[in-house]
């Protein structure tokens, strides 16, 4: 049995331009992450990690070589279709949360499947509210779920978060330095939480360079200077 | 994203600050209510101005010497010009002509008015005893003069009522001789009070007989004739026959003007709707400064929410869905703006009619849906330029942005 790739990068090279100097923020990268495996990438600041989220999630493209997300070739296709693959099958976690400030925990877990409905009609607002109830409720927020992210501690923030990620079913969540922002206790809640997602069989991807988060995964990614130095399966 | 759901995005954006979206709406509120006042007070002015000349008295037709293009002119051409018309083309009128219920020439001239010691300067109307039908003009005193008077060129008159009041105060000046311009005349009426109407006002104009006005300013020719049509329908027929008969004795040509009520009417209402399109125009552009605000602050607000941006495309919303929801916004703050501009500038032109009783100037039902749509349609055109920019952000940079 052959395992599906859920992410695939064949000699994928990302330049940026910084003040008249040209930096290979990724150069010539080939790397295949697999459906279900849960991966932490590693590496100082401006190795290059931050860009490789990036390009994964969809919200970059890169300068050169070719990427597969779910096996599906990416390079050509249209911001729409960007769109609604982020949408359909990736669930994204930040740093900083990224929390719409005004609106409450359950219509910010909500947000991903109003734009779903575009692509799955089934998607009425009573069967949103529903998804939305149920994915905090897998974060254990259920007692939260009308309080604005002003009124939630950074723990919780981040737990909204990650049911906002989880909410349409994706195959894949990403995480940019998840942990970040948060004390080591909340930190440990937010990592078993990403522990429970893999075993229930999506594929994780997060960024860290928290040595003890990224001994929790099964496999290690090391980037410097925009290269691979280490892949490590535990 | 379903429309239910732009929508109640574009809800919760407004209200989210209260201040800033009610300022904004302001400029479009005052712009739809600036629209539909001036083009009501256009509206109201015409209307008034009808109703005054409809009470000039009805079915009035009025010839004045000398050719004009009607359609070039306002009101009744004045006289002076070497083409005449006497009192013989009345006569003629008045015996060949069907469908003329009434017709008189007219002089005018302006003299003083002496009476012991009082005197006044006012205008002279000569006329023979029709007028008082063909004008409606009513009496507080006295009588009109007869025909026979006209045709035997006695010297009677009829004082507008302000021009009795101040050579008699509050007695009564019938049978009194007063002196216009050095001639005697006996008072045999006075007018009831009319007021001013279209600036001719008849309280302060003294009615004497034809022959004896051309007699008191050494005249042969009058200003022009007025008759009064049998009926409405018969006012066209009534004009052919007077054209005709004019003709005839002018040597076949048409060295004269037929003017209608109707036709001054159409060209005054020509005008006034003209001068009503103008406020309305004139107005627009204060729309266009609301529109402009509304533009102004989606600016600002896709710059505050770069980053709800940033997150939203993130999680799958795709540049139209961006462009969609900041449009919705644009539009909502045009819709109720127009709306409570509308309401309120229609209920205030309801409110100043009933208060001044005189003036109508109720918003007419036409404007309505302009105001509406174009209030609306301010909120597209000046949305769409935000909205496509919100559109456009890179989601990297707006997730970064701070």
């Amino acid at each position: 049995m052959s395992l599906k790739s859920v992410i695939r990068l064949e000699n994928v090279t990302k330049t940026f331009q910084m003040g008249g100097e040209i930096i290979n923020a990724l150069d010539d990268v080939s790397l295949t992450i697999n459906e279900g495996e849960y991966v932490a990438i590693t590496g100082p600041s401006g190795c290059g990690k931050s860009t490789l989220m990036n390009l994964i999630g969809l919200l970059d493209q890169p300068t050169k070589g070719r990427f597969w997300l779910a096996e599906q070739e990416t390079l050509n296709i249209s911001d729409d279709d960007r769109a609604q693959l982020r949408n359909q099958y990736i669930g994204f976690v930040f740093q900083n949360f990224n929390l719409l400030p005004r609106a409450s925990a359950l219509r910010n877990v909500e947000m991903p499947l109003v734009y779903a409905t575009a692509y799955d009609k089934s998607v009425t607002p009573l069967v949103r509210r529903k998804k939305a109830e149920e994915a905090l409720a897998r974060v254990g927020l259920t007692d939260r779920q009308d309080h604005r992210p002003n009124e939630l501690s950074g723990g919780q923030r981040q737990r909204v978060a990650i049911a906002r990620a989880l909410v349409n079913s994706p195959k894949l969540i990403l995480g940019d330095e998840p942990t970040g922002n948060l004390d080591s206790r909340s930190g440990k809640d937010i990592i078993s939480l990403f522990r429970a997602l893999h075993e229930q069989g999506v594929t994780i991807v997060l960024v860290t360079h928290d040595p003890v988060i990224a001994a929790q995964a099964p496999r290690q990614i090391a980037f410097l200077d925009g290269k691979i130095v280490e892949d490590h399966h535990q | 994203m379903s429309f239910r759901e732009i929508i109640r995005l574009a809800i919760e954006a407004l209200t989210a600050n209260k201040l800033r979206s009610g300022l904004t709406m302001l400029g479009l509120i005052i712009g739809v209510a600036a629209v539909v006042l001036l083009v009501s007070i256009g509206e109201g002015a015409r209307k008034f101005i009808t109703k005054e000349f409809e009470g000039m008295g009805t079915n009035l037709i009025m010839v004045q010497p000398g050719k004009t293009d009607k359609k070039q002119r306002i009101g009744p051409p004045m006289g002076g010009s070497k083409e005449k018309l006497t009192l013989q083309d009345v006569t003629a009128i008045e015996r060949q002509a069907r469908n003329i219920d009434a017709v008189t020439g007219v002089t005018m001239g302006s003299a003083s008015i002496k009476y012991e010691g009082a005197v006044s300067n006012v205008s002279v109307l000569g006329s023979n005893a029709e007028f008082i039908r063909i004008f409606t003009l009513k009496l507080s005193e006295g009588e009109f003069f007869g025909n026979e008077a006209d045709t035997q060129g006695r010297r009677v008159v009829v004082l507008g009522v302000d021009i009795a009041k101040n050579l008699f105060a509050d007695t009564s000046g019938i049978g009194k001789l007063v002196k216009i311009n050095g001639s005697e005349f006996r008072v045999i009426g006075v007018t009831a009070k009319a007021g001013n109407s279209l600036g001719f006002n008849f309280d302060e104009i003294a009615f004497i007989p034809t022959q004896a006005s051309l007699k008191l300013f050494n005249e042969d020719k009058l200003l022009g004739l007025r008759a009064k049509a049998k009926s409405k329908a018969s006012v066209e027929d009534a004009v052919n026959e007077v054209k005709e008969i004019l003709k005839a004795r002018h040597n076949g040509e048409e060295d004269f003007t037929v003017l209608t009520q109707d036709s001054m009417l159409e060209t005054m209402n020509t005008i006034l709707g003209m001068l009503t399109y103008m406020l309305g125009a004139i107005a627009m552009i204060s729309m266009l400064v609301g529109g402009i605000g509304i533009m102004n602050i989606m600016l600002v607000s896709v710059t505050e929410r770069t980053r709800e941006i940033g997150i939203r495309r993130a999680v799958g919303a795709r540049q139209k869905d961006v462009l969609r929801q900041f449009l919705a916004e644009a539009l909502a703050l045009s819709l109720v703006g127009g709306l409570i501009g509308l309401l309120g500038s229609v209920a205030l032109t309801y409110l100043i009619s009933f208060a001044t009783g005189k003036f109508d100037m109720r918003a007419p039902y036409w404007i309505l849906l302009p105001a509406f749509g174009i209030s609306s349609a301010t909120g597209i055109l000046f949305g769409v330029w935000p909205a496509r920019k919100a559109a456009k952000i890179e989601t990297i940079e707006a997730l970064r942005f701070e």
